[in-house]
């Protein structure tokens, strides 16, 4: 991200933002509530688009990309909301499975493999029929990290301020 | 002149909030006509929601144009009696109920029924970052949420305003014949003296563009709410309102320009 401001409003967020992270690293951004974490990640994956400056994610200007180019460069990105944002009209293997329904080299079968393994990481491969409101424990972070990773993504991105999460599958 | 200005401010501020709004609802129109073409993405979900839409509204629909067909025998026996012959209580009903009545009333009822569940889910989807998440898994949340949401609105509608309109008629018939000693065949005669083919065809055009008026209006109000729970209770109301509007808008446009 190379001098990026956004503001909302009046609300100036980001102001002359320019970070770098090179291929292979983990980065934390830490900063306090309303600083502007979630808002510079949404720019990685063009939830937002900047007032100035610009975004690159593998030599790709994010906020010059068209839809369909942008969702080409969001299959190999992996991204955790704060509040997990599952689909809570979906059973816990539908969240996990949805971003690989995006992939076109994969059948129906490895679809289903791959979520039983997913599941399988965070002990929840039982639970695969239930709907997520009858999940106990902790919901935001046993299916949203598997549900938003699965693809084994190149790049992942979470604003989870989640107890005890783990590190992400990466490439 | 310090007392001017703050009323001239807010019919400003209510301007640019209202111009504002109607560019966005172009945009997404746009986005939606765009995302057509992408089946794979809408079509599992249409008939889900044509049953949502359509099947799950039948109850009160009908109960709505029973209720409706109920009523107009007993108002036009009340108006014709002693004026005119009895059976025009049947023209009466026939025509009122499906040229008005019938796909007015059935739009009205239904999107508070269907307007303000869609706005109230997709504005949950969206308060809740589920939409954003849609975009994040390279889903066109417009293709995935709208599209199906729209096209179910624009065909069931018809279907139940149908259903609306033959039992506005039944209705209508079993209330002359018990209550105002009529037969059924001096209803029906009535009900034939002044049917027209188009005026069915008249109350499909209607209520298609009734239907296309709830969701879509229900989707964009859903797609632009923020502020939490509070927000999508504002959605909610707000799209009952305006389709509420924009339907009895569209019931004289129609009636301006079909039936001349």
């Amino acid at each position: 991200m190379f001098d990026v401001d956004k503001a909302f409003g009046s609300t100036q967020v980001l102001r002359h933002f320019t970070l770098t992270v090179d291929e292979g690293q983990t980065l934390s951004i830490i900063g306090g509530s309303g600083s502007g974490k979630s808002t510079a990640l949404k720019h990685m994956v063009g939830l937002l688009r900047p007032d100035e400056g610009e975004v690159y994610v593998d030599d790709e200007n994010v906020s010059r990309l068209d839809q369909e180019s942008l969702y080409a460069l969001r299959r190999n990105v992996g991204y955790v909301f704060q509040f997990a944002a599952l689909f809570d009209s979906m059973t816990i293997a539908e969240n996990v499975g949805m971003g690989l329904k995006r992939m076109p080299d994969m059948s129906d079968e490895a679809i289903d493999e791959r979520v039983a393994e997913c599941l399988q990481m965070v002990g929840l491969l039982g639970r695969t029929k239930g709907c997520l409101p009858s999940c106990p424990g902790d919901r935001g972070s046993e299916p949203a990290s598997p549900g938003r990773s699965p693809r084994d993504p190149s790049t992942c991105s979470t604003t989870s301020r989640l107890p005890g999460s783990t590190p992400l599958p990466r490439r | 002149m310090p007392y001017i200005v703050p009323p001239i401010q807010a019919i400003g501020r209510t301007t640019l909030r209202t111009v504002a709004a109607v560019g966005r609802a172009g945009y997404l129109a746009v986005d939606a006509a765009r995302a057509l073409r992408k089946g794979s993405l809408w079509a599992p979900h249409l008939l889900g929601q044509m049953a949502k839409i359509g099947v799950e509204s039948l109850p009160i629909a009908l109960f709505v144009a029973l209720f409706t067909g109920v009523v107009l025998a007993l108002q036009a026996s009340y108006t014709f009696t002693g004026a005119v012959p009895l059976y025009f209580v049947g023209a009466l009903v026939g025509k009122t109920m499906v040229v008005e009545l019938g796909p007015v009333l059935t739009a009205l009822a239904l999107s508070g029924r269907v307007g303000a569940n869609i706005a109230a889910e997709i504005g949950a989807m969206r308060v809740t970052e589920q939409i954003d998440a849609l975009e994040t898994l390279a889903y066109d949340p417009v293709a995935y949420l709208v599209v199906p949401r729209v096209i179910a609105g624009a065909l069931m509608f018809p279907a139940v305003v149908i259903l609306a309109n033959a039992l506005g008629i039944a209705a209508g018939l079993g209330t002359a014949v018990s209550q105002l000693d009529m037969s059924s065949f001096e209803f029906m005669k009535g009900v034939r003296l002044f049917f027209e083919a188009w005026d069915v065809w008249f109350s499909i055009i209607k209520s298609i563009s009734f239907g296309l008026t709830v969701t879509a209006v229900g989707c964009f109000f859903g797609f632009n709410t923020t502020g939490g729970a509070e927000g999508v209770g504002r959605a909610a109301t707000r799209a009952v309102v305006v389709s509420t509007m924009i339907i009895l808008a569209l019931d004289a446009f129609w009636a301006a320009t079909l039936l001349k």
